[in-house]
């Protein structure tokens, strides 16, 4: 007979009072619990009443709640900013009724290697917002570096500072429609005129799981789009992968690198849709 | 454990291991029409609505659809009285084997639901999450086709 | 031919609302009364004797019953495939084997009162093995120093048919016609090409699964997802030693086939464990253990070499096929036939052949039925051979082909030579529409457009691909189905048939066929199919059967009804036979108009004086096996940066004969076509260096889904086979056979350079593409 006690807290302190027990983790209904099991758990902290799943954008700052699905985040970015990227990648994840299951706060949990939330949020410059044992707001980067700050604590929103008004290039790279990527790239610019003000390239799934190409961001920013033609972009675009059912970590490092190349070409001729 | 849940419009109350996900639980109580392909969420043979939304039923934990509302093929339309996305689909022969169909029909209600008259690409799309091994998915397509047309024009 | 009124019509399928409901049952969905769950555990080492097995810590498990493996479970040598008696696969196989020989193969049935308990105990369960040396490459197997996985066992084949477990051959198929050598010293030119197909799961969406429980008199019933219920009854009593005439299978609804269910599994420990704790069993295998455990597709290598002459006579052509049967021999034999006796005869001019096949083993996932049955693996190396040949002769594909393919009135010596382990039987084409096919399919591709173009878009060229196929109906002189009916007092009818409607729509197909013969609207037919305990024999579900061989038996036992009928009409009017004829529902007498209906048939015969049940049987074996021809097409756009090619519009022509349900007949071509073209496209067997498969579930093992649908264009086109039900021919594996030749061709049009082995993936087609430099 199972033990597994579930709980199902109206308050955040509450939840906290439960995830700072052993053995306790916390579902917001997403498929991670289900695929590793929960009977070696003592308990499970159902998050679908803690109130964590709005969605707001002030001042170009966007705010998700942890609990919103992939899928509730996408329609939302998709009716108020259809070229937000986070909604382009969110939106074309996994399949629609996984979309309907996957959280955010799930998703920058556990960050696997295939997410699609990781690479955007690498750009995006995305920060999480937790709440518990070690309350505060951490840098995607902090986030990263330190799996140990998720025990005894509740991810509550994540916060995309610089989220809209960029031109966005998304690619996951699959076998088949319905597929998780064997890496993932995700490209934001701003031009001005000619110019291409400011761009951030991220490339995840790698050996590095996510990698920011900051050395063709540092050579392109502030220069002529014109500049792009001249660039060996694929030299400076690779990236280092394990095998995988894809490819080989040749064929994937080419890959990765040739979309760089066309998500970049892509965006020089694309402008930002005006509101 | 228990949890009480709304199946097809009735409230129910089952007794459940804590593990158990709501294709377990469904199956065990009287629902063989939501179908296990692959206990993973790849094949999309056990989707339900789940509060009006498609989901695998094999990746949802039981105890997380307690008090929700939960809608099998079953509770769309009897043999005597079908929902015309049951008749659509039989019209067109987008049935075969019929293990996906249960689930093929929920992901069409779901999509026409929000959204009434989709093109053949949102069709694919809604229908992303489902296999079908016997029809290669084209009068399956057709069948949806036919029933937003004739449940737009019902309207 | 007269009007036809129900046969030639898109019918709804009898089932398909049930369908749509959710009302239809399949076999886990059987209720069964307290049943305890069963389980499987896997041999880990691809080649081992097993030296111990440790069940304590298993039985020890709360709720577990039982625990069956090789060491206390005996069976006899059997084979697990769906054939006639005696099968003419190798005997070569116990329910648990001492021996083990892939990763995968089951060691250990686990019975517990729970699903969860017989899982805990499969995984605690503690089996020594000492290791053999293991053989993957199957291009290595009948080498004298490989491991022959066999040899010194006491495996053997019921049928007089060449094996050799010592030189590590499951089957053998070897045929010359003509004088090769001669044929190729003809020759301007010889073109010696090598192919390879790869392994696939058939991936129906229902996984394999059981329920065994015992009637109110202590029979056993089996309740199996199945394509062949009498094979599994005949198989299960042999292979457990329960009596058979105890055992009664029932084939419910089925989530799928394509091959994978003509094989005896899961009811074999589903039966064993019911029969010997007298309580209900539920098996299922789940997804990952369908992938390694149950059937596949058997890969195969091919080498064609042709001699060819400057004004496109074909003097000689020589094949090779090398077949990997996996560890065991189900269907070793018969697949590789196929490769040849499917292939072969539709290039019946080629004036010398010689075809030299073997099935061996290797310490692998084991091979079985997959629709097509080895045509699928013969065409896509004839299809590529052809296209480059016709290209060195600077002539049209199709126009090559409606050179050389068989046409009504003509023969091959093939169809003698190649049986399926047995004599093959001689036979001319009656009916062949495939210049039809070729025309419209041409129109539909724009074949004259495109072809040759390589138009570019960006990084993308387009190419177009072309593949002709023909199948069988039924294996001739050996597949034999039975039918028979009763009338009803209302005037219906009851039709009872032993073939298998695994979701192809049989039961429908038969109604109709019936209803037409006797003239009734189709819901008087009321069809009961596939229980071992109330319907005649069929074979089952496969060789393309159904509709040809099946319906064959339901017709002639419709005409005997329709007889019958007759008769009992003139003995009620006193009115003399010849006068009378079949009118919907009722009898007419044509001289006075006056009219009896069928009820009032019925009930003289049923109530009023020499009172008797109408009723008729009849059993059909085909003497022939009339193939259905199919022409397809595939305009594909290749990415030349990253070796992705998309299949832009897949065009399937197909003739099948009279199609007694169009629309069911273009849904078995659609679904076999979309399954070639994943096939082709993204499915593979992945293996680590133990011989484990790495990717077994759907995360991993890529099947097309809506997202990757091409634009399909499909048109049946009706030829009139005289030797089948109302003209038809079967139609329901050949669509399989087109699409990895068809894409394959295409990809050469497109960047010139012809891929030899599958699947076409884009890492291979990219390399493809940098070797023309």
């Amino acid at each position: 007979m199972s033990t597994v006690q579930w709980y199902f807290p109206d308050t955040i302190d509450e939840a906290l009072m439960y995830l700072g027990r052993e053995r306790v983790a916390a579902h917001g209904g997403g498929t991670s619990l289900i695929k590793n099991g929960i009977s070696s758990l003592k308990g499970v902290v159902d998050l679908s009443k803690l109130g964590l799943d709005s969605l707001k954008i002030d001042k170009g700052i966007l705010e998700t709640g942890a609990a919103m699905s992939f899928a509730e985040v996408a329609e939302s970015l998709a009716n108020l900013y259809p070229d937000c990227l986070l909604g382009k990648a969110l939106g074309a994840a996994a399949s629609t009724p996984l979309r309907n299951r996957i959280t955010l706060g799930g998703s920058a949990a556990l960050f696997p290697l295939w997410s699609d939330l990781i690479g955007p949020m690498s750009v995006l410059l995305g920060s999480v917002c937790v709440d518990g044992k070690n309350a505060g707001t951490y840098s995607f980067s902090a986030w990263l570096a330190d799996r140990s700050l998720l025990e005894g604590s509740l991810i509550t929103t994540l916060l995309f500072p610089d989220a809209i008004d960029w031109l966005s290039y998304y690619h996951r790279e699959t076998r088949v429609g319905f597929d998780y990527p064997a890496f993932t790239v995700s490209i934001l610019a701003r031009k001005n005129g000619s110019s291409l003000e400011k761009v951030r390239i991220a490339v995840a799934g790698g050996l590095d799981r996510v990698l920011r190409l900051t050395e063709l961001e540092e050579t392109l920013s502030g220069g002529d789009l014109s500049a792009l033609e001249k660039l060996d972009v694929k030299k400076m675009a690779s990236v280092k992968f394990g095998r995988k059912p894809a490819g080989s970590p040749e064929y994937l490092s080419e890959m990765a690198a040739l979309q760089v190349e066309r998500g970049l070409k892509g965006i020089l001729i694309e402008e930002v849709k005006s509101r | 454990m228990n949890g009480s849940f709304v199946v097809n419009g009735r409230r129910v109350e089952w007794s459940f291991e804590p593990e158990a996900t709501l294709l377990d639980v469904l199956r065990a109580n009287g629902h063989p029409e939501v179908h296990r392909g692959c206990d993973e969420g790849s094949c999309g043979a056990c989707s339900v609505l789940l509060d009006g939304k498609l989901v695998n039923s094999c990746q949802v934990f039981a105890a997380s659809a307690i008090d929700k509302d939960v809608l099998t093929v079953a509770g769309m339309g009897t043999i005597h009285e079908p929902h015309p996305l049951q008749t659509a689909f039989v019209e067109t022969g987008a049935i075969q084997c019929g293990f996906c169909t249960p689930a093929m029909i929920l992901a069409s209600l779901a999509l026409l639901r929000s959204n009434p008259n989709p093109t053949d690409e949102d069709i694919r799309s809604a229908l992303d999450g489902n296999y079908c091994r016997c029809t290669g998915y084209v009068k399956i397509i057709e069948a949806v086709r036919l029933a937003s047309r004739r449940m737009s024009a019902h309207d | 031919m007269t009007e036809l009124t129900i046969v030639g019509k898109s019918v709804e399928k009898v089932d398909s609302l049930s369908l749509a409901c959710g009302n239809a049952r399949y076999a886990s969905d059987c209720e069964l009364r307290d049943p305890l769950f069963l389980t499987f555990a896997l041999s880990t080492v691809p080649h081992g004797d097993i030296l111990s097995i440790d069940d304590f810590a298993a039985r020890a498990v709360d709720g577990v019953v039982d625990v069956f493996h090789a060491f206390n479970t005996e069976s006899p040598l059997f084979s697990t495939a769906g054939q006639g008696f005696p099968e003419p696969s190798p005997y070569d196989t116990r329910l648990f084997n001492r021996r083990v020989r892939y990763v995968g193969e089951i060691v250990a049935a686990v019975l517990a009162e729970s699903l969860e308990g017989a899982r805990a105990g499969a995984k605690a369960m503690k089996l020594e093995y000492s290791t053999l040396p293991a053989l993957f490459d199957p291009e290595r197997s009948m080498d004298s120093d490989s491991p022959k996985l066999h040899d010194g066992e006491d495996a053997y084949a019921p049928l007089p048919v060449a094996y050799r477990p010592e030189e590590n051959v499951a089957g053998e198929v070897l045929f010359s016609y003509g004088d090769i050598e001669k044929g190729f010293s003809e020759a301007d030119f010889v073109v010696d090409e090598t192919f390879r197909t790869h392994q696939a799961s058939h991936c129906a969406l229902e996984p394999h699964n059981a329920s065994a429980y015992f009637d109110e008199k202590g029979r056993l019933v089996l309740v199996v997802s199945t394509q062949v219920p009498f094979h599994s009854r005949r198989i299960v009593a042999k292979a457990t030693g329960i009596p058979a005439h105890m055992i009664r299978v029932i084939k419910p609804r089925i989530g799928g086939g394509f091959g994978g269910k003509q094989e005896v599994l899961v009811e074999l420990y589903a039966a064993l464990a019911a029969w010997k704790h007298k309580r209900s069993v539920r098996a299922e295998m789940t997804r990952p253990e369908v992938f390694t455990s149950a059937r596949t597709r058997h890969p195969m290598r091919v080498r064609i070499k042709t001699g060819v002459k400057k004004d496109g006579t074909m003097t000689a052509m020589d094949m090779n096929d090398v077949m990997n049967s996996g560890a065991y021999g189900a269907h070793a034999l018969t697949v590789l036939s196929n490769a040849a006796s499917k292939v072969l005869p539709l290039f019946n001019k080629i004036e010398n052949m010689n075809f030299t096949g073997r099935t061996v083993y290797t310490n692998l996932p084991v091979g079985g039925a997959y629709r097509g049955y080895g045509a699928t693996q013969g065409y896509f190396p004839f299809n590529q051979h052809i296209d480059g040949i016709s290209r060195t002769l600077g002539v049209d594909f199709l126009d090559f082909v409606k050179k050389h393919h068989i046409r009504v009135g003509e023969t091959s010596a093939v169809f003698e030579a190649i049986g399926e382990g047995t004599e093959g039987v001689s036979q001319i084409v009656r009916s062949c529409k495939l210049d039809e096919c070729i025309d419209i399919g041409t129109r539909e591709i724009n074949w004259h457009g495109l072809r040759g173009k390589r138009i570019t878009d960006g990084p993308l060229v387009k190419g177009i691909g072309a593949s002709v196929a023909m199948q069988g109906s039924g294996i001739p002189q050996v597949d034999m189905a039975s039918a028979s009916m009763k009338m009803n007092d209302d005037g219906s009818f009851n039709l009872m048939v032993g073939a298998t409607d695994i979701g192809t729509g049989s039961d429908t197909i038969l109604s109709q066929i019936a209803a037409e013969a006797l003239n009734v609207p189709l819901e008087m037919i009321i069809v009961l199919s596939s229980d071992t305990d109330l319907t005649p024999f069929d074979v089952g579900a496969y060789a393309s059967s159904t509709t040809y061989v099946s319906g064959r038996a339901v017709l002639t036992c419709a005409e005997k009804i329709r007889d019958q009928i007759l008769s009992v009409a003139s003995a009620m009017t006193g009115t003399p036979l010849e006068q009378l004829s079949l009118a919907e529902s009722r009898v007419v007498n044509r001289a006075t108009g006056e009219e009896t209906s069928f009820s009032q048939v019925a009930c003289f015969a049923l109530y009023s004086k020499d009172q008797f049940q109408i009723q008729a049987s009849a059993s059909f074996t085909g003497v022939e096996s009339p193939p259905p021809f199919m022409a397809q097409f595939a305009d594909v756009d290749v990415d030349t940066e990253t070796g992705k090619v998309r299949v832009v519009k897949f065009v399937s022509v197909g003739d099948c004969g009279q199609a007694v349900n169009p629309k069911l007949a273009e849904g078995q071509i659609e679904g076999a076509a979309v399954n070639g073209i994943s096939f082709a496209l993204a499915e593979q067997y992945l293996f680590n260096k133990n011989g484990g498969m790495t990717n077994n579930s759907f995360w991993d093992y890529k099947i097309y889904g809506t997202l990757d649908l091409p634009e399909m264009v499909t048109v049946v086109v009706e030829s009139d086979e005289p030797t089948g039900p109302y003209g038809a021919k079967s139609v329901s594996e050949i669509g399989i056979n087109g699409p990895a030749p068809a894409i394959a061709n295409a990809i050469y049009d497109a960047i010139g350079v012809r891929i030899y082995d599958l699947p076409l993936t884009p890492e291979k087609v990219l390399k493809a593409i940098r070797s023309r430099a």
